[in-house]
C-alpha cells in the first residue's frame, strides 16, 4: 500500500547495460549528478528490478545477456515501461557485425526509443518524464480492466 | 549588520523566491552546446546532391543506404535514426556539402581528413592508357595527372566508384577493401608464423646433378654458393599447401603498391619496399599471392577493353592525314599507318575505345560505328597495306636485280668487246 502511494508520485529507474561501451551509462550517470538531478522530477534509480517501474536498457544485447534481460524484464512488475537508450539499444549501432544477439526490441517489446550515441543527459531525463508517467497509467488502468474482467468471468 | 541585512534582500528578491518555490534545473542546461551534432543528419538541398555513395561508404554504423528518389530521379541517402552515432563522418565525406549536421560542417572545413570509406581505388599505371576519362568524370577532381601519371588522391576519394566505370580498359582501376586486406592480411601472418616456425621447406635442385632435399630455412645458408649458378631453382614447399612457382623474378608496380608489407613478410628472399625492387628471389610465388593489389606480377599485361560492342575507326574522306591521332594513342599497335594512302587506320583487336583520337583529331574524322563494320574496314585497309608493301618489296627487288643484271652487262660486254 505504502509503495502504490510513492509509486503515484514518483518514477522508479532500473538501468541495464547489455553490453554496451558504456558511453550512455555514463550520460545516465551525469543524469543522476546536481547539474541536471534527475531526482528533482521524483525519479529515483535502483539496482533492483522489483523495485523499477520503468526500466532503461542501453546498449545492443550480447549473446550471455539474451536470456537475463527476459528474466529481468519478467521481473519487474507491472505496469512497466521499456526505454531503450542510444543507438546500439535500437539497432546494435556500430557492433552490427560483431556477436550481438539484436536490437533490444528483439526480445522485449519497448516503449520508447532514443537515438543518439550517447544522446545527451537532458533527452534522457525528457524521455522518462515525459513518457513514463502516461504509460504507467494507461497500463495500470489495462490491466484494472483485465483483472475486473477476469473476476467477472 | 549590514550582513544581515544582505541576507535579507537576498532572500526577498524574485529570482531567489521562484528558485525556492519551484526547484528545477535551469532552462540553461537543456540547451544544446555548440559543438552538439543533431540526430540524425538532415539533407539540406536535395537538388544538389551527385549521389556519389560517399556518406553510404563511410558510414561506420551502416546507418545509411541509397533509395531511388521519384521526385528528385536519382538516388538520395536515407538515415535511419535509430542507428546513426553522430560521427559525421557523412558530413565530412560530402563533396557537394548537401549534408547538415548541427554546426559541424562550419568546424568540418578547416581539418583535413582521410576519408573513411568501404572501398579505395588505385589506377594501375601499367593498365593506364592515359585517356583522361576518369579525371573528367571524377565528382570531386580527387585524379590528379602530374609526370604523365594520373593517381587518385586517397583523401578526397569518396569511393564513388564513377571512374572505374568510365575507365574503358580492364582492370586498369583497381578497388579494394577493408575485408580484402583484413584477408590477405591474415594468410601474410599464417605464412609468416610457418616460416618463423620452420616449417616451410625448400627444395633445391640442380639441372646437372639429381635433386637434393635441403630442410629448414638455416640450411638455406649451405646453398648460397650454389644459388649464385643460374642452374639451380629453389622451390619453396609448404606444408598444407603448395604455392604456384613462378617462371621469372617479378616486378612491382610503384602505382598500386600500398605498402603493407605483406610480401616482404612471407618473402624468403627479399625485397626492397623504399625502391620497389625484388633483390633476391627463390620464385615461389609467395608474394603475388598475399599482395592485396596485385601489385606484383609477372609477365606482360594485356589492355583489354571493356566495350566490344563499338569501336573507333577513320574515316578516309575527312582524313587529312595529320596523324595526330597516332602519335595521341597510348596504346601500342592500335593504330598503324597504313601504306598505301599513308592514312592511319585503327585496328579493333588492340584499341580500348579510350576516344583519345576521337578528341584528339583537328576535323572530326573519327566515326564510332559497330566493331563488325570497324572490323572489316580494318581487314580491308591493312590487306590493301600489306599488298601495296608486297608490291613495293618486289619492285624493289626487281629494281635492284635490274640494276645489277645491268651493271652485269655493262661489266660483260666491256670485257668482250677490250674497251
Amino acid at each position: 500500500m505504502i509503495k502504490d502511494f510513492a509509486r503515484k508520485r514518483s518514477i522508479n529507474v532500473c538501468i541495464v547495460n547489455t553490453g554496451g561501451c558504456n558511453g550512455c551509462d555514463i550520460e545516465v550517470v551525469s543524469a543522476l549528478a546536481p547539474r541536471y538531478d534527475i531526482e528533482q522530477y521524483g525519479i529515483y534509480v535502483h539496482n533492483n528490478p522489483r523495485e523499477a517501474d520503468v526500466l532503461v536498457v542501453t546498449g545492443p544485447v550480447v549473446l550471455p545477456w539474451k536470456k537475463r534481460l527476459k528474466e529481468i524484464f519478467d521481473k519487474t512488475p507491472e505496469p512497466k515501461v521499456v526505454v531503450a537508450v542510444g543507438a546500439c539499444a535500437l539497432s546494435c549501432g556500430i557492433f552490427k557485425e560483431g556477436h550481438v544477439y539484436g536490437p533490444v526490441d528483439k526480445i522485449i517489446p519497448v516503449n520508447a526509443k532514443l537515438p543518439g550515441c550517447p544522446p545527451r543527459p537532458s533527452e534522457i531525463i525528457e524521455a522518462v518524464v515525459s513518457i513514463a508517467p502516461e504509460a504507467l497509467a494507461m497500463k495500470e488502468k489495462m490491466l484494472k480492466e483485465m483483472e475486473s474482467k477476469n473476476k467477472d468471468k | 549588520m549590514s550582513s544581515s541585512i544582505w541576507y535579507l534582500y537576498e532572500f526577498v528578491r524574485k529570482k531567489w523566491l521562484k528558485r525556492f518555490a519551484n526547484a528545477k534545473t535551469e532552462k540553461e542546461a537543456y540547451v544544446p552546446p555548440e559543438r552538439y551534432r543533431r540526430i540524425p543528419v538532415s539533407i539540406d538541398q536535395p537538388d544538389n546532391c551527385i549521389s556519389c555513395n560517399g556518406c553510404y561508404q563511410s558510414c561506420p554504423s551502416e546507418a545509411i543506404e541509397m533509395q531511388y528518389s521519384e521526385e528528385y530521379g536519382k538516388n538520395l541517402p536515407v538515415f535511419f535514426p535509430g542507428s546513426c552515432i553522430a560521427c559525421g563522418n557523412c558530413v565530412e565525406t560530402c563533396p557537394t556539402g548537401v549534408l547538415e549536421q548541427g554546426t559541424l560542417r562550419k568546424e568540418a572545413k578547416q581539418y583535413i581528413w582521410t576519408v573513411p570509406k568501404i572501398n579505395n581505388y588505385i589506377i594501375d599505371d601499367e593498365l593506364c592508357v592515359k585517356c583522361d576519362s576518369c579525371r573528367r568524370i571524377c565528382p570531386v577532381n580527387a585524379i590528379t595527372y602530374e609526370n604523365n601519371v594520373y593517381r587518385i588522391k586517397s583523401n578526397d576519394c569518396v569511393g564513388c566508384n564513377r571512374c572505374a566505370t568510365a575507365c574503358p580498359v580492364e582492370n586498369a582501376i583497381k578497388s579494394y577493401n577493408e575485408y580484402e586486406l583484413s584477408e590477405k592480411i591474415n594468410r601474410a601472418q599464417n605464412l609468416k608464423f610457418l616460416k618463423k616456425s620452420k616449417k616451410i621447406k625448400y627444395e633445391t635442385f640442380n639441372n646437372n646433378s639429381n635433386t637434393e632435399n635441403i630442410e629448414g630455412i638455416s640450411n638455406k645458408d649451405n646453398t648460397n654458393d650454389d644459388t649464385n649458378d643460374n642452374n639451380i631453382k629453389n622451390i619453396l614447399i609448404v606444408e598444407e599447401y603448395a604455392p604456384d612457382s613462378i617462371d621469372e623474378i617479378p616486378r612491382i608496380v610503384s602505382s598500386l603498391c600500398i605498402k603493407c608489407n605483406n610480401c616482404v613478410d612471407v618473402c624468403p628472399g627479399k625485397i626492397d619496399l623504399n625502391e620497389l625492387n625484388v633483390l633476391e628471389c627463390v620464385k615461389c610465388g609467395l608474394c603475388i599471392e598475399v599482395c592485396p593489389t596485385t601489385a606484383i606480377r609477372t609477365g606482360k599485361v594485356v589492355k583489354k577493353t571493356l566495350n566490344t560492342e563499338n569501336c573507333y575507326i577513320i574515316n578516309e574522306d575527312k582524313c587529312i592525314g595529320c596523324r595526330i591521332c597516332s602519335k595521341a594513342c597510348n596504346v601500342e599497335n592500335a593504330i598503324s599507318i597504313s601504306s598505301e594512302t599513308n592514312m592511319p587506320y585503327i585496328n579493333p583487336d588492340y584499341c580500348v575505345r579510350c576516344g583519345l583520337c576521337h578528341r584528339e583529331c583537328p576535323v572530326d574524322a573519327i566515326d564510332f560505328p559497330e566493331t563488325s563494320e570497324s572490323e572489316k574496314l580494318n581487314k580491308y585497309r591493312s590487306v590493301r597495306g600489306n599488298f601495296q608493301l608486297l608490291i613495293e618489296k618486289d619492285l624493289e627487288n626487281y629494281a635492284k636485280n635490274y640494276v645489277i643484271a645491268k651493271d652485269e652487262i655493262l661489266e660483260k660486254g666491256k670485257n668482250e668487246l677490250n674497251l
